[in-house]
């Protein structure tokens, strides 16, 4: 189903409720009413059309419309990235951290020695991905801000400056993904294949459900960079060059 | 677990949902679908390393199909076929469907289909012991040797090495150090204090 600006934003919500986490990084919180979607995107002083687009490529695998984002300024797909990151880092990582925790300390014999096992391994994961976000906020989201910036409205002398001071070259950093989701694959595998725990298997399904909504979740993250802001990232760096 | 990622070449939307529906029904792997409305179909090839194309004969004739077929013959090809033109017998069509086959049929031959292109993998799969050779393997990973020592411990080619760890991996599902690490110690083919020394 594609969301449209018409529907009730409940509406949305009710018929996927993982989209709340979305809604949630644009700022929206509950209790929208009967409103629709462009009315509460208004209220928050929203695009409507980014939002749509987002929030449908979450609800539909299929549906990523690859030219539009590409009209969308970069900034606003940055900014919408940083708070994903957020996401990770301050929801979503401690809530399974807490949930393996608890699994780890009602689990006994062999199931406890494999639940630390995957607690170790989720921690690295999560420092991996710690890590990896810093270096994008430090270095590679202000160096595209910036870019954009001087790229739209940067005269000759701020242009030469602005080469010369950063050889960053975006494409270095496109296939930097890969490893850290592949972790998360490997996590979700062991646990269904050997973690057998009698007591707690509705614990250790919650722990899979919410790895499998990290999962999807930094996958259209991932996607939205390599797909759009690498390519495009790609073009001005071009253009800039011949420019001079 | 080989994956393989189908690039469709149709301008017709009906066409590519519905073989990229029928596809994903019939198969348990890993499938990657792109529909492709560039123009630059070289380009759509190689950015998204795509290595099996289904065409329409909607959008090319058969000149230009036996064209793609030899600039692209490191691909599996498929066809759907709208028009009943005539291809070029050279050319080896994993996938022939006509656009008015019955559900029964399409979904014969996309299984057919993806049992011939994947049957060397689904051989892995259902065998999935280690043999003794990947078990040994599998534990000098575990315990962070590199290909190159691995390759020198054993007196084989780093190739192999690569070999022997691509099967351990599609066997197992896992990816990583650290998950083929974790996998080596609640199988008992390393123990932790081994680990715990190199840290």
């Amino acid at each position: 189903m594609i969301i449209t600006a018409t529907m009730k934003m409940a509406d949305v919500i009710i018929q996927n409720h993982h989209l709340l986490s979305v809604i949630n990084r644009f700022g929206i919180q509950l209790g929208f009413g009967e409103k629709s979607v462009d009315s509460v995107c208004k209220m928050h002083e929203i695009n409507t059309d980014f939002f749509l687009d987002m929030i449908n490529s979450f609800n539909d695998p299929d549906f990523f419309p690859k030219q539009k984002f590409k009209s969308y300024p970069l900034s606003l797909i940055v900014d919408y990235l940083y708070k994903t990151h957020d996401f990770y880092i301050n929801v979503k990582v401690p809530e399974i951290n807490s949930l393996i925790e608890n699994l780890q300390q009602s689990s006994s014999g062999d199931t406890a020695k494999a639940v630390t096992l995957i607690h170790k391994f989720f921690n690295e994961y999560a420092s991996q991905l710690k890590s990896h976000i810093e270096f994008e906020e430090k270095n590679v989201y202000p160096y595209i801000q910036e870019l954009e910036t001087v790229y739209n409205g940067g005269d000759e002398s701020t242009i030469k400056e602005f080469m010369l001071n950063n050889e960053f070259i975006i494409k270095d950093y496109a296939t930097q993904h890969d490893n850290i989701e592949e972790k998360l694959y490997d996590i979700k595998n062991l646990i269904i294949k050997y973690i057998s725990p009698k007591e707690n298997f509705s614990l250790c399904f919650k722990i899979l459900g919410q790895i499998a909504h990290l999962e999807e979740d930094i996958k259209d993250h991932s996607e939205m960079e390599n797909k759009i802001i690498v390519p495009q990232v790609a073009i001005m760096e071009r253009n800039l060059q011949t420019r001079n | 677990m080989e994956n393989i990622t189908l690039g469709i070449l149709t301008k017709s939307y009906v066409i590519s949902r519905g073989i990229q529906f029928i596809i994903s029904k019939n198969s348990g792997l890993s499938i990657n679908i792109i529909p492709s409305s560039e123009n630059d179909i070289d380009q759509f090839i190689a950015d998204n390393k795509i290595n099996m194309l289904i065409i329409s004969d909607s959008l090319y004739n058969s000149k230009s199909i036996t064209k793609l077929y030899k600039t692209h013959n490191d691909l599996y090809f498929g066809i759907v076929r709208c028009n009943d033109i005539a291809i070029n017998s050279m050319i080896d069509l994993k996938l022939d469907i006509n656009i008015n086959d019955s559900e029964d049929i399409i979904n014969k031959k996309v299984s057919d289909f993806i049992n011939t292109t994947t049957s060397a993998n689904r051989l892995s799969i259902e065998n999935s012991e280690l043999s003794k050779r990947e078990i040994e393997i599998l534990r000098m990973v575990a315990l962070g040797h590199t290909n190159q020592v691995i390759a020198d411990l054993l007196f084989i080619s780093k190739h192999t090495v690569v070999t022997h760890r691509k099967k351990i991996t599609a066997k197992l599902g896992i990816k990583t150090i650290s998950g083929l690490t974790v996998y080596a110690l609640l199988n008992n083919i390393i123990e932790t204090n081994e680990v715990e020394k190199l840290n």
